[in-house]
């Protein structure tokens, strides 16, 4: 049973927003207008909608982040990395262990989770990334299922085993704390918007370039002169990171953090985010997690049939449009005069 | 310059048996000894199993010049060049590049000490615009980090700026500048031989090693490239290449290195290889195209009848055509978004 | 206590090496990692289920006579499953590229295993007492029971049979062919979709008579038995060399060996991180598996 649920949130219910649908966050090349009017429905959104489905933006967004910090690994470069929950974990426990024991603030445990689930990223990492695709696939579901159990077992006592750490401190703006699902919508949304814009920017830039050169053919890559091990290194790290800082937030959301919340499922579902998006696309990151995690919400009026329609839909998607809901497009010259940046 | 340093390299390297590759240049009447040598093999050996893929197999190649390497298939002609630009790593020898050991590099170390290369069967970026597939030859000149990227640092768009000119520059030098915006993968097969070269430019090589850069291409195609291997090495570049085309390795080589079972049996002028009785012999009832042969030089080991294969050999179409037989032929490989 | 746990070991070694065997052949043939795969388990584990409890099987024929049936018609059923499967969510998929193949096998596994929630209930099922004699032996002092050697005796015989079909019959040629070039074998005048659907026809059916034989051993069966299993089978596939059938049947045994003794003499609790821990260790130094054949990259 517990495989099924898709969000690890509170189950969210039945009315189907319009704003929330078009909440995508389409940065960079499509046009200032269609930014700016998304943008808008998006900070108008919780202003109008329930709790109950602000709550479904905020676990969405969570998604989202997820997402893009795996489609880093999978999108960008190619490399199967199906244990992504893992670095989330470590970031969302981070946070909690930190913060209960020490006190320290989670403005400043955001960055240090991320740098926590970067480094142990980096390091899981280094001996496997030379493993070729299916390999590093299996290599990494075992890494999940390793931090899962380890998190079960209750290391020192630290992780709280199978009942998880409540969290006991939140986020504070000058004196407010933000525990309400509309602070959370706001603070999560910002840091999609925060992400997305410096993903663009990397995408675009020399490094980004040799992701997908790697991508398309290794050996090629590195006879071009990339040195594709860093590279992959690089993105793995930052992929872990991007997913460790999402833990921060995750563990304030969520108040109570348990090894349930990170299983191979879990991973399996942030995987297919990336695929059913369009690889490294970033808004096809956003599209796919409204598939994986919003869709099977407004199903929920079929109850025990959605879950069944959904798995049908996944492979009929593969079949019918295997490039996913929104294909990454490349860069080209014409855009570059286009950019008004 | 760096030559001082290559013939100490060399010296210390070289044993009695490879005079007579010094001597053979003598005789060409070019510069003396080591000065103007690029590229130097020594003695270098790569087994595959029980298959002696190359065998002491020594080689100059001298700066400004056009070498070719020609030997019937299978004769160990690729896995030389494998075996320079550090896919593989040989089991004995040395190679010098402009007086620094090779071996032991990466193949990104390679390429950015200045080695550019083209594949065989052509492996281009396929899903990615022929501007980015020429644009990732000038990576290993950028130096731009994660933080300079997402800041977009003045340094960072002076360095893309330059990188995107240089990209521009190897697209138009090779004709292919109108279409910079297409994917890869819907070039005419032609143009996929020109862009592979424009990516190996854009790397700013001394040694641009070209592996069978007429493979496919037409009568007229050949001449053109014929042309532009002559204006590539005018422009300060080293070409060294493997070819069938005998029209194309007599046309524009300086120096034929002649190769049959991983040894070199000749070398010297167009001219003097082909009267070489040792080279008719080697190509008699072998001159016709059956590339296979050389493909299965390289994986080796790879022939069994296990269910295992990796990957990237599994997948491609039609693995039983050579060279010749490449035009549209699209890669379906796994990670493809589509 | 070492016996012991070495015999448990090989029990469930025996139905991850039977599982594991369904894996490494769609790898083998198709490249295809079917994430299905431990549903097809799960249901043949179900299906058995239900026929044992049916009035026309369970109560109407001797239990020897009906644990064959049973065992037989499960494995007819997945096979069957597998067949429609193939044709439905990979056939389609068979040219583009491998991650399209793998999320539409993730869709089908989410389906399957849905199905099963809606058909069997979201409980936990128990197979029936009476399906299994309660015979045990002694052996110095070592404990066996009469599942334990009803499971290693099915499956050595069963992948026995596998091995030599593979090995010694025109059919298995052809598997082996198809396995290497599909392009070729077809060339060579095989029909790649008969030998793809024969693949899903020896895997599902295998993994079936697995799930029976499990459900029969531990009792009780869960819809999401097919994900855990399921892994472990991979994880034997792999540690195996995937593609590789020996592989399949020394990975499975040596995996279910490796987590008793784990079990038994580290803990418990950590007994998975073990095992993942050695296939980690394995991959690194001998990337392809141990039966794994080095396979040098064409350049």
């Amino acid at each position: 049973m517990a495989l099924l649920r898709l969000g690890p949130g509170p189950a969210p219910g039945r009315h189907r927003s319009v704003s929330g649908a078009s909440g995508l966050g389409l940065v960079g090349r499509y046009s200032g207008w269609a930014v700016g009017a998304v943008a808008i429905a998006a900070m108008v959104f919780p202003m109008v909608a329930s709790d109950y489905w602000i709550d479904v933006a905020v676990f969405w967004g969570i998604y989202v982040l997820l997402g893009l910090s795996l489609n880093i690994i999978v999108g960008e470069v190619g490399l199967f990395d199906m244990g992504h929950m893992a670095f989330f974990a470590i970031g969302s426990y981070t946070t909690a262990i930190l913060s209960g024991h020490f006190g320290i603030s989670l403005w400043l445990l955001l960055p240090l989770s991320g740098v926590v689930a970067g480094l142990a990223g980096y390091v899981l990492a280094r001996p496997i990334i030379h493993l070729r695709g299916d390999y590093l696939l299996i290599v990494t579901i075992g890494l999940n299922e390793m931090i899962r159990i380890s998190l079960l077992n209750n290391p020192w006592g630290l992780t709280g085993g199978p009942n998880g750490i409540i969290m006991l401190d939140q986020f504070r703006v000058f004196g407010l704390v933000i525990q309400k699902p509309m602070h959370f919508y706001y603070l999560v949304w910002a840091c999609v918007a925060a992400s997305m814009f410096a993903l663009v920017r990397l995408q675009r830039s020399r490094i980004g370039r040799a992701w997908n050169c790697i991508r398309e053919d290794e050996v090629a890559a590195e006879a071009m002169g990339i040195d594709v091990r860093s590279a992959k290194l690089l993105a793995f790290t930052l992929g872990a990171g991007l997913a460790g800082a999402t833990g921060t937030i995750f563990a304030a959301k969520l108040v109570v953090i348990s090894p349930e919340s990170f299983t191979f499922m879990e991973s399996v579902i942030l995987f297919c985010i990336v695929v059913l998006g369009g690889m490294g696309s970033i808004p096809g990151v956003v599209l796919g997690s409204a598939a994986m995690l919003v869709l099977p919400e407004i199903l929920r009026n079929f109850a025990q049939y959605r879950m069944l329609f959904f798995g049908a839909a996944m492979a009929l998607m593969m079949i019918f449009r295997p490039q996913g809901l929104w294909p990454s497009k490349r860069w080209t010259t014409k855009l570059q005069e286009g950019e008004s940046e | 310059m760096i030559t001082g340093a290559g013939s100490e390299g060399t010296a210390s390297g070289t044993c009695s048996a490879h005079h007579s590759a010094h001597s053979a240049h003598g005789d060409h009447g070019k510069q003396g000894a080591d000065n103007g040598i690029l590229l130097q093999l020594r003695g270098v050996s790569k087994r595959f199993g029980g298959l002696r893929a190359v065998d002491a197999f020594d080689l100059d190649v001298r700066e400004g010049s056009i070498t070719s390497l020609i030997g019937p298939n299978g004769a160990g002609k690729t896995t030389v060049f494998n075996l320079i630009t550090g896919i593989y790593r040989p089991d004995g020898g040395r190679i010098t590049f402009a007086g620094r050991e090779l071996v032991g590099k990466l193949p990104h170390q390679v390429a950015e000490a200045g080695i550019a290369r083209t594949f065989q069967t052509l492996r281009l970026f396929e899903n990615l615009t022929c501007f980015e597939n020429v644009l990732s030859g000038q990576h290993c000149r950028g130096r731009a980090g994660v933080a300079a990227s997402i800041f977009r640092t003045a340094g960072q768009r002076r360095e893309e700026e330059r990188m995107r000119n240089e990209a521009e520059r190897c697209l138009r030098q090779m004709g292919l500048w109108g279409c910079r915006d297409e994917l890869a993968r819907n070039l005419p097969y032609g143009n996929r031989r020109r862009l592979e070269i424009a990516r190996a430019l854009a790397t700013r090589p001394r040694l641009l090693i070209l592996d069978e850069p007429a493979g496919g291409l037409n009568e007229e195609e050949t001449a053109g490239l014929m042309d532009l291997i002559e204006e590539i090495r005018e422009s300060g570049i080293t070409v060294f290449l493997i070819e069938h085309d005998m029209q194309v390795v007599m046309g524009v080589s300086d120096l034929v290195a002649v190769m049959d079972n991983g040894q070199k049996i000749s070398e010297g002028t167009p001219e003097e290889v082909q009267q070489d009785p040792r080279v008719v012999e080697a190509y008699l009832g072998t001159e016709d195209d059956t590339d296979e042969m050389d493909e299965a030089d390289k994986t080796g080991e790879s022939n069994e009848s296990s269910m295992t294969e990796t990957e990237q050999t599994g997948k491609t179409g039609n693995t039983g055509s050579g060279g010749g037989g490449d035009a549209g032929r699209v890669r379906t490989d796994w990670h493809e978004p589509a | 206590m070492f016996i012991e746990q070495l015999v448990n070991g090989l029990t469930v070694g025996a139905v991850y090496a039977l599982v594991a065997l369904g894996y490494t052949m769609v790898y083998g043939v198709m490249r295809l990692i079917n994430f299905a795969h431990g549903d097809f388990f799960m249901l043949g584990s179900y299906l058995g289920f239900t026929l044992l409890v049916s009035t026309f099987v369970g109560s109407a024929l001797p239990l020897w006579a009906a644990l064959i049936v049973t065992v037989i018609v499960s494995a007819m059923g997945i096979a069957v499953l597998g067949v429609l499967v193939e044709r439905a969510a990979y056939r389609p998929l068979r040219r583009s590229n491998r991650l399209t193949a793998v999320v539409s096998a993730m869709g089908v596994s989410i389906f399957l295993q849905n199905a099963a929630m809606l058909i069997w209930g979201p409980r936990y099922r128990a197979y029936p007492p009476w399906a299994v004699p309660d015979l045990r032996w002694e052996i110095g002092a070592v404990h066996i029971g009469f599942m334990q050697v009803l499971i290693l005796v099915v499956s050595i015989l069963l992948m026995a049979g596998l091995y030599l079909f593979v090995q010694r019959t025109t059919a298995g040629a052809a598997i082996r062919a198809t396995a290497i070039d599909h392009d070729t074998a077809r060339l060579m005048g095989i029909d790649v979709d008969q030998i793809i659907r024969l693949i899903f026809v020896i895997g599902p059916g295998l993994g079936a008579v697995a799930g029976v034989l499990l459900g029969l051993y531990y009792r009780q069966i869960h819809f999401t038995v097919g994900w855990s299993y399921g892994l472990k089978a991979f994880t034997a596939a792999i540690l195996g060399g995937i593609g590789n059938i020996p592989g399949a049947m020394v990975g499975g045994l040596l995996l279910g060996i490796l987590e008793m003794l784990g079990a038994g003499y580290i803990s418990a609790a950590w007994k998975d991180v073990f095992v993942f821990l050695i296939l980690i260790l394995l991959l690194i130094f001998r990337p392809t598996g141990l039966l794994g054949e080095r396979v040098a990259e064409k350049v």
